[in-house]
This record gives C-alpha cells, sequence and structure tokens, in this order.
C-alpha cells in the first residue's frame, strides 16, 4: 500500500526513497566507466608503466604521470592537417545522407505507393551489404568520374553507406507519428510539402539527432573507407589513418593509442553533449498534439 | 506598347545570348583549366591541387625536380619516422615533397589500387608473393629502366636482386632487411657464449642452469599472430632439410605432412614445451615482450629465436633498459644437418613503383643508395639491403650486418613467399599447434588442404 | 530597361499559391539557397529570369576566375551543367516574353520532358554549385591554401546540400501541379525517393549485383564456375566455425545489447542527472575499434601467474584467490569475451535510440496510470513496452544486422584465431587472399541470412499500417 501511494505522485518520491534505482544506475555507471578509466590512467604513464603494471598501481606512491603519449601524438608531422581533414569530411557526411534520408522516410511512412513495403524492406536489407565488397567497383566508378581522392567521393560513399539505417530510423520514426496529425493537416488543405516541413520533419527532431550522433561518429572513426577512397591523396588523410600509423608494423609503440583514443574521441562526446538536449520529453508534446 | 514589347523580346533575346555565350566561354576556360592541372595530376590520380606540374622536369640526382611523390607503406610509428628522416636530404635537394602515408591495411588499399588503377606513385610492397601477382598483371614498373641496373646489381646482395625480379623485369627493391633465426641471450645470464651446434643449444636449454626455462617464446602480434612460430618452423626446415626442400615447401611443392615439415613442427614443439610459462605464456605475450623474463632476477629463460630487429626496437624499452653486448647478445642459430652448413633466413622491405613520374623515379633511385639507407641503419634496428652500408651504430647489429654479407645459404622467410592464404594458414597452424600439441595430424592435414587450394590460381 | 520595368510590365495575377511560374530554371532559385516558403516570392515571371540568368553567369565567371582552386574532378560535370544550364536560358528566353505580354503560366516544354531535365539538372548541379561557390568562399577566407579551400567548400555543403534536396523537391512539386489528382499522387513517392534510390542503387545495389555475379565466377573471375564458391563456403572448416560463432553473436550480442538498452534507458528516465548517466554509457560508441580493442587488453590481459596481473579482471580474480584466465584465448569462453566487448560499445546506441523514443511517449498517460494506482512495473509492462514496441524493432533489426556483420572487434582482438572467427572477417581474409570469387559467395551468404529479419520486419510494418 505505502509503496504505491509512494508511486503515486512523482513530487513525493525523493532521492532518499527511491535509493534501490540510485544504486543500481551508480553500480552500471561504474562497470561501464571502469575500461575507459584504466585506459584514461594509463594514457598519462610511460609505455613500461603501461605494460608491465595494472593501470590501478599508478595511484601507490610515487606518482609518476607524463604529459608523454599526448605530446608524442599532437606533435606528429601533420596531426593538425589530418584534424581538419576528419571534420571536412565528417560534417558533410552526416548533413547529405541526413537530408536525402528524411524526404524519402516520409514517402516511405506516410505516402502510399505499390511496393512499397517490400521496396522498404529491400533497402533495409541493403544494411548488410559488406562495404569491403563495393570497394572495387565503386573506386572503378569514381576514377572514371574524376573523383578519386577528393572529399567529395568519400563523402558520396558514406552517404550511400548511411543511407540505409538512417531511412529506417527515420521511416520507423516518422511512421510512429500519429497519423490524425496529418490527416487534419490535409484537411486543412496543406500540401505534402507543408506536412513534411511542418509537421513531420520538427516533430522528427530527436530521431534526426541521434541519426547524427552516429552518422557522425561512424563517419568520424571510419579509418577504411576514407583509406580506400582517398587513396594516394594523402594530403586529405583524415586523423584515424595518421593515429592508426603510430603503430608500427610490428605492432610495436601502440601505447600512443591510449593518449590517440581520448585525443580522437573527444569531439564525438562533445557532439552528443550537445545534441542532448534535442532529446529532452516535452519537446514533442506541443507538436503531437497540435 | 508594341515597341516597349519589342525592345523587350530584343533585350531578352540579347541577354540570352550573352549569358550562353559567356558560359560557354566559361566552360572552355574551366575545362582547360581542368586539364592544365590534371596533367600532374592524372597520373596520381586525384593528388590535386598541390601537384602542380613538373614542367621544369629533368630526371637525375640532385636536381631541382619539384612536385610531388606520393608512397603508402606498412610502417607506423618510429619506422614512419625513419622513413621520413631518410627521405629529408631527397626533399631538400630536388625540391619534391614526399608525402607518406602508413596502413596496416596495405593489401586491401594495394589490391582495390590495382584493380581500378587508382594507387600512389610508389608504394611498400606486403610481401614478394603478392608483388609477383601484381607484376604478372603489369601493375608495378620495370625498374631496369629507372635505376642504373649495373650499380644496383653490384651494390645489392644477388639473393635480393633475385627476389625484387619477376619475369626477368627488376619490380621490387629492398630499402631495409632484417635476419632471422638469431638466438638472443642475456651475457650475464648464459655465459657459455656462441654455441656452433644445434645439439648443445639444446642440451643449454635443456639444463636451463641458473634460469626457469630453456626458451622464450611469444606469439602474438595482432592480425599477425603466430608467424614468430613461423620463422622457428622455416628455420628448421632449412637447417634440418636443406633450401631445396625448403624452395619446393613454400612454393607449394612439398607436402606439409611429409616427415621433413613435421619433424620441423615437433622440434619447434619441443621448444615451446620447454619455455617459459609453457605454451599459454607463448600464445598470450606479444613477440617484442617474450623476452623480457630475460632479464628479471631470478631470470625466466636462457634464450630467445627472434630476427635481428629486437635488438633496435624491443629490447631498448624493457624495464632494465638492456644494453647492447653487455645485457644482450646472439649467436646465429646453428646448423643442424651438417650438409646444409651456414644456411640463413632473413626478411626485408621491399618497395616498388606504380606511375612512372618523374618525382617516382628520383625518389626510388635516391632510396637504393646507400647514403639513403645508412640514415635508417643509423638510427638502429634495421640491415640496408644495399651491401655498401657498413657502418652499424651497435656492435650487435654490426654482427647481424655481417652474417647477412657472409651467409652461404641466404632464404627469404617462406612464409612471407607463401600466397597470402597459405601465409595465414600457416600462422593459424602454429597457434593451433602450440594450444594443441597432441593435434599435429590433423592440423598437418589441414595444411595440405589449404596448399591445394591456394596455389591453383 | 530596369528590373522596376518587368516588374511593372507583369504585375501580380493572384494567382492560387503553389502554381507553377516560369519554367525550370526559375526553381534553381529555390537551389541557390533561398529558404522554403520564400521562394513563391521570387519565382515571379521575369524578376526570377533575372536572377537566375545572372546568378549562373556570375557562377560561371567565378568558376573562370578561380579555375586553379576548383576541383579538378569537377570539370567534365561543369560542362554538362553549362551546356545544361545554356538550352534552359534558350527555352526561357523564348519564353519569358509570352509570359510578359500574355501571363501566360503554361511551360514552354511538355512536363515529362520538364522534370527529366529538372532532375538532370539538380544532380548535376549539386556539385556543382558546391565548387563554384567553394572557390568563390575559400578565396574570401582561406586565400589559396588547400585547408582554406576545403573550408569554403564545407561550409558550401553544409548550406548547399540541403538547400538543393529543398530545391529539388518544390522544383518537383511545382512540375507536378500539371498533372492530374491522381497521377500527382503517383508520381511524388517516387519523385521523393528518388534522391536516396539514386545513392542507393549506385553505393550498394550496382556493387552488390556485381558481387553477386562475381561469386559465380572463379579466383581469376574469368570462367563461370557455377555455385562451387557456395560449396566452398558449406564444406569448408573455417566458415563452418564462423557460422557458428555468428549464430552466437546474433543470440548473445542482440539479446544483451537490446536488453542492457532498454534497462538502461527505461532507469536513467527517472533521474535527474540522466544526461550525466548517459553521457558514461554512451562514451564506449565514441572510441574507435583499434582503440577499444586496447581499452579491453587492460581489462583482460592475462600473465604469467608468478608475476602480477596487469589485467583488471585478473587483478580481481586474483586478489579474491582465484585462478587468472586468458579470456581472449580460453576455448569457449572467448567468444562471449569478445560479445562482452561488442556489448559495452553498442548498449550506448541502443540506449540513445530507445531513450528517444521514450521521451515521445506521452507523459500523462504514465502519469494517469500512476494515479490510478498502477506500479512501475506495470506502468513499464502495460504502457512503455507496447508503445516503444515499434523503436525496439528497430532497435533489434539493426543489432541482429550489426551481429550478422560484426567484424572489427574480433578482427583487432583476436583476428578470428582461437576458434573466434566470424563470417564477415572470413569474407575480409578471403578479400586479402585474392579469392574475390570466395568473397563474393561469403558476402552473398550474409545478404541471404538477413532475410528472415526481414521477413519479421515486413509483418511488423503491416501491423504499424493497421494501428494507424
Amino acid at each position: 500500500m505505502t509503496t504505491a501511494t509512494d508511486m503515486a505522485g512523482s513530487s513525493r518520491r525523493t532521492i532518499l526513497s527511491r535509493w534501490p534505482l540510485h544504486l543500481v544506475i551508480a553500480i552500471i555507471l561504474i562497470l561501464w566507466i571502469v575500461p575507459t578509466i584504466g585506459t584514461l590512467v594509463n594514457s598519462f604513464r610511460s609505455e613500461t608503466a603501461i605494460r608491465f603494471e595494472g593501470w590501478w598501481t599508478a595511484f601507490n606512491p610515487p606518482l609518476e604521470f607524463t604529459l608523454e603519449n599526448y605530446r608524442h601524438v599532437l606533435t606528429r608531422q601533420g596531426m593538425g592537417d589530418s584534424f581538419i581533414n576528419s571534420l571536412i569530411l565528417t560534417i558533410p557526411a552526416t548533413i547529405i545522407p541526413i537530408a536525402v534520408a528524411s524526404f524519402a522516410a516520409y514517402a516511405f511512412a506516410w505516402m502510399k505507393f505499390p511496393f512499397r513495403n517490400t521496396l522498404f524492406v529491400i533497402v533495409v536489407g541493403l544494411l548488410v551489404v559488406p562495404l569491403q565488397m563495393t570497394f572495387v567497383p565503386l573506386q572503378i566508378l569514381f576514377r572514371d568520374s574524376g573523383l578519386a581522392g577528393s572529399f567529395l567521393a568519400v563523402w558520396l560513399a558514406h552517404t550511400g553507406f548511411g543511407l540505409p539505417f538512417a531511412l529506417f530510423l527515420l521511416r520507423n520514426y516518422m511512421g510512429s507519428l500519429p497519423g490524425a496529425v496529418f490527416e487534419s493537416a490535409a484537411i486543412d488543405g496543406a500540401s505534402e510539402m507543408t506536412a513534411f516541413f511542418r509537421l513531420a520533419l520538427p516533430m522528427s527532431v530527436p530521431a534526426i539527432a541521434s541519426l547524427a550522433i552516429f552518422q557522425f561518429l561512424w563517419v568520424w572513426n571510419d579509418l577504411l573507407v576514407a583509406l580506400i577512397f582517398l587513396g594516394p591523396n594523402i594530403p586529405n588523410h583524415p586523423m584515424t589513418v595518421k593515429l592508426a600509423s603510430l603503430v608500427n608494423s610490428l605492432g610495436g609503440e601502440w601505447h600512443f593509442l591510449t593518449a590517440a583514443a581520448f585525443i580522437q574521441m573527444a569531439l564525438p562526446v562533445l557532439v552528443f553533449l550537445f545534441l542532448q538536449r534535442y532529446f529532452a520529453s516535452g519537446l514533442l508534446a506541443g507538436a503531437v498534439k497540435g | 506598347m508594341d515597341l516597349s514589347k519589342h525592345g523587350l523580346r530584343r533585350f531578352w533575346r540579347l541577354l540570352a545570348l550573352i549569358s550562353v555565350l559567356a558560359l560557354l566561354v566559361a566552360a572552355c576556360g574551366g575545362n582547360g583549366g581542368g586539364t592544365t592541372t590534371t596533367a600532374g595530376g592524372t597520373t596520381t590520380s586525384g593528388a590535386t591541387d598541390t601537384t602542380e606540374p613538373g614542367s621544369s622536369t629533368t630526371t637525375g640526382e640532385g636536381e631541382e625536380i619539384g612536385g610531388v611523390v606520393t608512397v603508402i607503406g606498412t610502417w607506423g610509428g618510429a619506422e614512419e619516422e625513419a622513413f621520413l628522416a631518410m627521405v629529408a636530404p631527397f626533399e631538400e635537394r630536388t625540391g619534391v615533397d614526399v608525402q607518406y602515408t602508413g596502413t596496416r591495411d596495405i593489401n586491401t588499399v594495394l589490391s582495390a589500387g590495382v584493380q581500378s588503377g587508382i594507387l600512389p606513385d610508389v608504394a611498400g610492397l606486403p610481401g614478394p608473393g603478392q608483388m609477383a601477382e601484381w607484376a604478372r598483371q603489369g601493375a608495378l614498373i620495370d625498374l631496369k629502366t629507372v635505376l642504373d641496373y649495373e650499380t644496383y646489381v653490384a651494390e645489392t646482395s644477388p639473393a635480393f636482386v633475385e627476389l625484387g625480379t619477376v619475369d626477368d623485369q627488376l619490380v621490387g627493391v629492398f630499402i631495409k632487411s632484417a635476419i632471422k633465426g638469431l638466438i638472443w641471450y642475456n651475457p650475464n645470464v648464459w655465459t657459455g657464449g656462441d654455441l656452433d651446434s644445434w645439439d648443445e643449444v639444446v642440451a643449454a636449454a635443456e639444463a636451463h642452469e641458473g634460469a626457469d626455462a630453456g626458451w622464450c617464446i611469444g606469439l602474438e602480434s595482432g592480425a599477425a599472430s603466430g608467424w614468430p612460430g613461423t620463422d622457428w618452423i622455416e628455420d628448421f626446415v632449412i637447417r634440418q632439410s636443406g633450401p631445396e626442400v625448403y624452395d619446393a615447401w613454400y612454393q607449394g611443392q612439398h607436402p606439409w605432412t611429409s616427415p621433413e615439415i613435421r619433424q620441423a613442427f615437433e622440434a619447434y614443439g619441443e621448444a615451446v614445451a620447454n619455455s617459459f610459462g609453457g605454451s599459454q605464456y607463448a600464445l598470450a605475450t606479444a613477440f617484442g615482450d617474450a623476452a623480457q623474463p630475460m632479464f628479471t632476477d631470478p631470470p625466466g629463460c636462457l634464450f630467445h629465436h627472434q630476427a635481428s630487429f629486437m635488438a633496435g626496437e624491443f629490447f631498448p624499452n624493457y624495464p632494465s633498459s638492456p644494453q647492447p653486448g653487455e645485457d644482450f647478445d646472439f649467436f646465429i642459430m646453428p646448423t643442424i644437418n651438417p650438409d646444409f652448413q651456414g644456411a640463413l633466413t632473413g626478411a626485408g622491405d621491399l618497395f616498388g613503383m606504380f606511375h612512372d613520374t618523374p618525382q617516382a623515379r628520383a625518389l626510388m633511385q635516391w632510396l637504393v643508395t646507400a647514403e639513403a639507407q645508412q640514415i635508417w641503419v643509423d638510427r638502429g634496428g634495421a640491415i640496408s639491403g644495399n651491401t655498401m652500408v657498413t657502418e652499424y651504430p651497435d656492435p650487435v647489429s654490426q654482427k647481424s650486418a655481417e652474417a647477412l654479407a657472409t651467409s652461404e645459404v641466404f632464404r627469404f622467410d617462406a612464409s612471407d613467399l607463401m600466397p597470402e592464404a597459405m601465409n595465414s594458414a600457416f600462422w593459424q597452424a602454429v597457434l593451433d599447434y602450440t594450444q594443441n600439441p597432441g593435434q599435429l595430424d590433423a592440423i598437418l592435414q589441414r595444411l595440405d588442404e589449404v596448399q591445394a587450394d591456394a596455389y591453383g590460381g | 530597361m530596369t528590373e522596376d520595368t518587368i516588374e511593372t510590365m507583369s504585375p501580380d495575377t493572384g494567382e492560387q499559391p503553389g502554381q507553377p511560374e516560369g519554367s525550370v530554371g526559375t526553381a534553381y532559385l529555390a537551389m541557390i539557397g533561398f529558404p522554403v516558403g520564400a521562394h513563391r516570392w521570387y519565382l515571379r515571371h521575369a524578376t526570377a529570369g533575372i536572377i537566375y540568368v545572372v546568378t549562373f553567369a556570375l557562377l560561371a565567371l567565378a568558376r573562370f576566375v578561380f579555375r586553379e582552386r576548383v576541383e579538378t574532378g569537377f570539370a567534365p560535370i561543369w560542362t554538362v551543367a553549362v551546356i545544361l544550364v545554356a538550352v534552359q536560358l534558350l527555352l526561357d528566353a523564348q519564353a519569358i516574353p509570352r509570359w510578359v505580354r500574355q501571363r501566360d503560366r503554361s511551360v514552354p516544354l511538355p512536363a515529362p520532358l520538364l522534370l527529366l531535365l529538372g532532375a538532370l539538372a539538380t544532380i548535376i548541379l549539386l556539385p556543382l554549385l558546391l565548387d563554384g561557390l567553394g572557390a568563390v568562399l575559400s578565396t574570401l577566407f582561406g586565400g589559396n591554401t588547400r585547408v582554406g579551400r576545403q573550408v569554403g567548400t564545407v561550409i558550401i555543403t553544409l548550406v548547399g546540400v540541403p538547400a538543393v534536396l529543398v530545391g529539388y523537391i518544390v522544383l518537383m512539386e511545382h512540375t507536378t501541379w500539371h498533372f492530374t489528382e491522381v497521377w500527382q499522387r503517383r508520381v511524388r513517392p517516387w519523385l521523393w525517393l528518388a534522391p536516396a534510390l539514386l545513392f542507393l542503387y549506385t553505393f550498394l545495389v550496382y556493387p552488390t549485383y556485381g558481387t553477386i555475379r562475381r561469386s559465380l565466377y572463379d579466383q581469376a573471375g574469368t570462367s563461370f564456375i557455377g555455385l562451387d564458391n557456395y560449396e566452398w563456403f558449406f564444406n569448408s572448416p573455417e566458415t563452418l566455425t564462423a557460422l557458428r560463432n555468428n549464430v552466437l553473436w546474433l543470440v548473445v550480442f542482440t539479446a544483451l545489447t537490446v536488453i542492457g538498452g532498454l534497462i538502461v534507458a527505461t532507469l536513467f528516465d527517472r533521474v535527474r542527472y540522466e544526461s550525466f548517466a548517459k553521457t558514461i554509457v554512451f562514451v564506449p560508441m565514441a572510441i574507435s575499434f583499434v582503440a577499444a580493442s586496447v581499452v579491453w587488453r587492460f581489462m583482460y590481459v592475462w600473465n604469467f601467474p608468478p608475476s602480477p596481473q596487469t589485467g583488471t579482471i585478473n587483478a580481481i580474480i586474483v586478489a579474491l584467490g582465484g585462478e587468472p584466465i586468458d579470456f581472449v584465448r580460453a576455448p569457449g569462453l572467448n567468444n562471449f569475451a569478445l560479445i562482452v566487448v561488442a556489448a559495452w560499445v553498442w548498449v550506448g546506441f541502443c540506449m540513445v535510440i530507445l531513450s528517444a523514443g521514450i521521451k515521445s511517449i506521452d507523459r500523462e498517460l504514465m502519469e494517469a496510470a500512476r494515479v490510478d494506482g498502477a506500479t512501475e512495473w506495470q506502468v513499464f509492462r502495460r504502457i512503455m513496452l507496447p508503445l516503444l514496441a515499434p523503436t525496439l524493432a528497430v532497435v533489434t533489426t539493426t543489432m541482429l544486422i550489426f551481429a550478422l556483420k560484426t567484424f572489427d572487434i574480433v578482427y583487432a582482438m583476436t583476428s578470428g584465431n582461437f576458434d573466434t572467427n566470424v563470417i564477415a572477417l572470413e569474407m575480409w581474409n578471403q578479400f586479402s587472399f585474392n579469392q574475390y570469387g570466395r568473397a563474393s559467395a561469403v558476402a552473398v551468404v550474409l545478404l541471404a541470412a538477413i532475410i528472415p529479419v526481414m521477413a519479421y520486419n515486413i509483418r511488423q510494418f503491416r501491423r504499424q499500417e493497421e494501428i494507424r
């Protein structure tokens, strides 16, 4: 009885009464962060320490931390250029597929045409196409169109590769929006364009924000697509290529990857934090009811 | 009204005409611009703006050429720095910008590149087997037309010249090399000096006086895990059964289940059984870290079987920072069968040329010189492919270079010469055998199946 | 002859909104970046004509002046685009006086041809606009430096691509206005889908077709060998191990990530520090797979017992008095060890999507249930779960597909050794052995494996259709 009444009013649910919830969350968070913390600690230690001692021993006196790993990675020749290249590659390769997918997703969700579901399932099935198999045919295509080695080639390729998931996510999100909204809009004489720009798009912001994060991440962390399609155009190579070559051909010097991991991670995490507010609840409430 | 209408129409026609003309001029201008920039760019296929056509080009060393040469190789980290140091004087002298990138996925990059034609000017090649395949597809340029062939032959050990030659075309040159089959030891633990018979080595390892075990073995190497074990087996094959069996074996004409190969596996298995931490240690330990117990107190092992690069790239980073000559030294794995005296295996990093540009020619000409290769050698860990390089930074490197120069029977690392599928199956077989020594029959059987298949194409 | 004259010559006729005016050319205006709603104003007859003629003349001029700074790859596209624009200029020039005189709304070309021209021009104009304006912008910002130029291009892309797409839709809507209501409804979906389908065809369907074909040919790709590559696939011990492991991944990985993501998203939804908690769980998503393998090396690493354990988990095991385990190599266990790493990464993904789904659920519905005395579990089970079903379907499908495609974690941590091989890695191996026929066969098997998942999805869509 008491639990039921406790649950009833959200205002009465204080932190104290919900301690099991907080405990569970705390345990999950600790489990999740430990591997990262271990690497973070190690990234501030010398190579020998990383290889022959556990990361937690770093806190035993004498404390011996060093910025050497970060210094080595950041002062590498061409690091600044490769960072800018990564940005140049990632931003358009995030925007283009989302823009292309939102129109098509709307059509899949709210327009009627023959073979709609079949076509959509084929599109989603394309998610499974292994990218490695597309490299040679696409490279020949880029060579013939004169795009080989250009950023545009990589943008286009990432757009193609990212579209199935983008369509899948957006179509399902748009499809789950209340149909009544679109019906009343149609009765009011709104065109499909109006319905799309004024209703579907604003209401899909959370889905678009999640999509933006993932597409950003995939492109930002992608090594192979950039390496293959930029190929010999070395000044265009992104940070991933630069960081992967921190390790020598015999597999040595991998300890620099600890620092590299955090350098590369910084921007996506910032993007995530920035986009977080679009996930907040209540953003939709007005739109859905309108 | 009428007039203005006519005037208006005329205005529009005029405007349209002017616009069309302007656009056509722009289009032609655009094409003109396009072709001039691609003139230098066609060869590098997409190396765009920075590639200005090298109009004032003349070949020949030390002359101002300008322009760009693109290089993709496997080297990363300190190797990349060494390579960049190696080309720095070249860049200064010729004004050529050497753009380098290193990647472990070189095989995929170049394979896809050979099929589509999008390739760097110059590339580090994954191995002689792969090189031969590309050479037959006509992707690699015959370096006989690029280098001063006679000088190259005179300055390079014949084995390396031969390895870089496919169908009478020189398609690959060695930038640096390493010799394999060195038995490393810590002179403070193993005081018996160099041994010159394998039986003595086995006896010493069995006794492992002053250490926990005879050997330190580490097979972990990321995607290439297992290769240190293949080196062991190759060294046994060439010393037990001789170069003829060795050659037939890597060429796919000698079965894995034969007694010759089997006994090599078994000899390796004995070493694992007498190794520090046994098979579990061998499987889990990175090959570079494996010899670490040699320098601990009490020592974990007496000997470590590994290539010459250990001296430059791994030992110095151990916690006790061992010094060459004082804390570590080596002798060459001794002869087993007296019929095959002085056999030695080794490996090297091959370079090939995909585009015949003046810049690429100049770079290749520079890279094979003793002057260039000395730069890398001075940084430690590498043996030059050029026999004119005789100055080595420490006595241990000096000794390995001399061993290479004086070897009677030299063979390239067999697994590198095998087709990629065979090589990979070999690595995996070593891991399987180390983990389950009892299943040798099944493992060799499987290798025979792969052999029947992999050489087919 | 100024703009004013022309304006007065063509007074507002008060036609119904959305009526097409002008020709294909006028719609370029929208593409150049005029915001949606504003296009009607610009689409007025002659003003539009002048603006787009001038714009393109300027663009062409820019291309000419800054030609050294323009990507060489664009040269052929420029030529084609210029010819297209020229043709349209001629057509419009011929038609404009007629509009002015008769306020004639008809366009100078039959609608289907117009559609084709418009589509072609749009496709070609996309890179062209980026290129030309990129050159101008870069001159303003970075001068002749490489990065400066590229930054200009990026800025243009950010504005240009959405603008071009919006312009495309606007153009298509205007063109279809000529059609009857029925035809409009028939044609419109395809026009909206066209850009996406074009991308999908070029980058996925066309290579897939090649892959299927290639899987029926031998290593050299010259002779047809029927199903031999498939016979190899179902008889080779490596691929069979890989197949077995993939089944394990499909079940365990999918279950861990979807259930994990759901738990995490639901729990975090109830606390104030939600965004902090979500960031922590999301962080592994941001780590590249190479880095992830380093991160987990510090968790899993095994050291020969007398020496201290440097791996976190083994150190804990030893501290509790157990025997250290070599997680990555221990037979049977290692597959689970790899799946845990992958789950650690992907739970963040499931969480983000599921969380967005949870946020879209009407809060008042849940509060009402709580007021009526429903327990938290009942609220979750009876309200949240059913409303979340479509999102859960998306997440599960995606995770199933990723489990099928799993490659990088295995590649980085074990390279498929010690019985951890998976299908996608085997394909990669065959690819690097130059066995393109076999690699293609493996890829086709992967494609075929998706069919049951897709069948499930079709049912899901049908159900969704019925609900609304």
